[in-house]
């Protein structure tokens, strides 16, 4: 079997995954922590504010999502279609998956934090004014397009740049 | 393996194995992150009490209307439930320090529990009932007790000064300071004070907020100033100022102590220049002493509810959450003049003078 680095492509492909999917979850998971404190002290307080305050919390999970798409999307799109599956993927071509994943695994992780810090903010507006929940929306979710622009440009580097890569590399 | 030359430390009875300080990730070391966890749930509790704080609009309302007028709009905040039905100045203050210790009682149950913020606020009540049982005997008048605010019992209080072991060190060390000079009643206050004002500095310190810490040292300076005047109007010498002035301010004790004994102009020459505001620095020329350091303290809650309000753009953390306290404090202090003054029949104008900056503008 073809490896690059010591690791064989399967490999690659698997450490790829892995990244992008704990990259995202840490993330998600800091960031909803941050502000779900700050909900739990609002709801204390205020309990009907709980509709609104709900996508406040929310919304800093989206990047762990991100992450499980590009992971779900490693293991059903990138594998090979050829005799021999995941056995048959040369070195290159599994670490060429495992560069495609790192803009979801770095740029979801930072952004979640972030939007979890931003999303207090957004949190303590709610608590104040309950009729501003909808611009408090806004602000966190200014924090996302970053993230929803690193899942693009893993998906389009996985299907325009590495696909084709690997069926070249399967014919040859 | 290879042999490097490298044996470990050995540890001795009683030692534990741990890891060096900077292999050692703290959590606290990464501030902006851990203090959404630290202090995540008092900061939402926070964002709902601040909307019932004292506003401004209500504060003019409650300045221009007469006694039985005031109470009625105190109804409209959580204030009114504490003062109902009172008349005199007793039942008043009675009202007011239950709403305080439910102030404080809040603050408590919300905040982690290595915060120092409960600290920061309460010791200044044991120190000032402190104060007030040592003086009662030395003149046996004890007046002004602020029981259930501090973070120890009067009780409490009285037995640590027969058995200092039972005290605190901060409080134990103020103590021993004073029953080794052999103190006056005025001495003692202001001793007392100058433990108090380095205890909080202390406690700033260990929690590691510049905000806090900006806060303490501002008020050290205030206090000195103040010292300074009553000393020179007492006419004490520079061994008694070096014994009252408190270290840790952003003004030197050293320089402080050299200023102590030039002419006034001079005086406030150079602490206008240093750091703070002349307007802040008037307060040492006029006439009438009390009036002055009555003004003066009156500028100072301005200037350090201020620095406060600064510290609101802060989302998270202990500053939004010592802000609603000192808002809370402020609030005490501001409906105490009011209707103090409204019993005492002053005119609206007389009661605006006194009263302080609110948080909320």
């Amino acid at each position: 079997m073809e490896t690059f680095a010591g690791l064989s492509g399967f490999h690659w492909a698997l450490l790829g995954a892995a990244v992008a999917v704990i990259g995202g979850g840490i993330g998600s998971a800091m960031g909803i922590t941050y502000v779900a404190n700050v909900a739990s002290g609002i709801l204390t307080e205020d309990p009907d504010k709980f509709g609104p305050l709900l996508p406040v919390v929310a919304i800093p999970g989206t990047q762990g999502i991100y992450g499980f798409i590009t992971g779900v999307m490693v293991a059903f799109v990138m594998k090979p279609g050829v005799e021999g599956g995941w056995n048959a993927l040369p070195g290159v071509c599994g670490f060429y998956i495992f560069l495609a994943c790192l803009p979801v695994a770095f740029n979801c992780c930072i952004s979640a934090i972030y939007q979890g810090l931003t999303s207090v903010g957004a949190a303590g507006m709610v608590a104040k004014r309950r009729e501003e929940a909808g611009r408090a929306l806004v602000l966190p979710a200014l924090v996302e397009t970053y993230a929803v622009l690193s899942l693009i440009t893993t998906i389009i580097l996985l299907i325009v740049a590495v696909k084709p890569a690997i069926d070249a590399a399967l014919k040859a | 393996m290879l042999d490097r030359g490298y044996s470990p430390p050995k540890l001795e009875k009683g030692m534990k194995k741990t890891a060096p300080g900077y292999r050692r990730p703290s959590l606290r070391s990464l501030k902006s992150y851990s203090e959404p966890v630290r202090y995540g749930y008092a900061v939402g509790r926070i964002k709902v009490l601040e909307s019932r704080l004292l506003t401004p609009h209500r504060l003019n309302r409650l300045i221009e209307a007469d006694y039985s007028e005031a109470l009625h709009i105190l109804d409209e905040v959580e204030l009114g439930d504490y003062l109902m039905g009172a008349r005199v100045a007793g039942e008043v203050d009675v009202g007011l320090i239950r709403y305080l210790r439910d102030v404080y009682s809040l603050l408590e149950e919300m905040l982690p529990e290595d915060s120092c913020l409960v600290d920061f606020f309460l010791s200044r009540y044991d120190f000032h009932n402190l104060k007030v049982i040592l003086k009662s005997r030395m003149d046996g008048k004890e007046e002004g007790l602020l029981p259930g605010l501090g973070r120890l019992e009067v009780e409490e209080l009285r037995e640590g000064i027969d058995e200092p072991k039972l005290l605190p060190p901060a409080y134990r060390a103020a103590l021993e300071e004073i029953k080794e000079a052999q103190l006056s009643p005025q001495e003692t206050d202001m001793v007392m004070d100058k433990h108090f004002f380095s205890y909080r500095l202390q406690l700033a310190e260990g929690e590691k907020n510049a905000f806090l810490k900006e806060y303490a040292r501002t008020a050290i300076d205030f206090a000195n100033l103040k010292t300074i005047v009553r000393g020179r109007k007492l006419g004490k010498g520079r061994e008694f100022m070096q014994l009252v002035l408190v270290e840790g301010g952003k003004l030197g004790k050293d320089d402080l102590l050299e200023l102590y004994e030039k002419p006034y102009d001079e005086m406030i020459k150079a602490l206008g220049k240093a750091r703070y505001p002349s307007t802040l620095m008037s307060f040492m020329e006029g006439a009438d002493e009390i009036v002055r350091l009555t003004d003066f303290d009156r500028r100072v809650d301005d200037y350090l509810m201020e620095l406060t309000r600064r510290a609101r753009r802060i989302s998270v953390g202990m500053e939004p959450i010592f802000g609603y306290v000192k808002a809370r404090e402020v609030e005490v202090t501001v409906v105490r003049i009011i209707l103090m003054g409204k019993l005492h029949n002053l005119s609206p104008a007389d009661i605006e003078k006194m009263v302080r900056k609110l948080y909320v503008e």
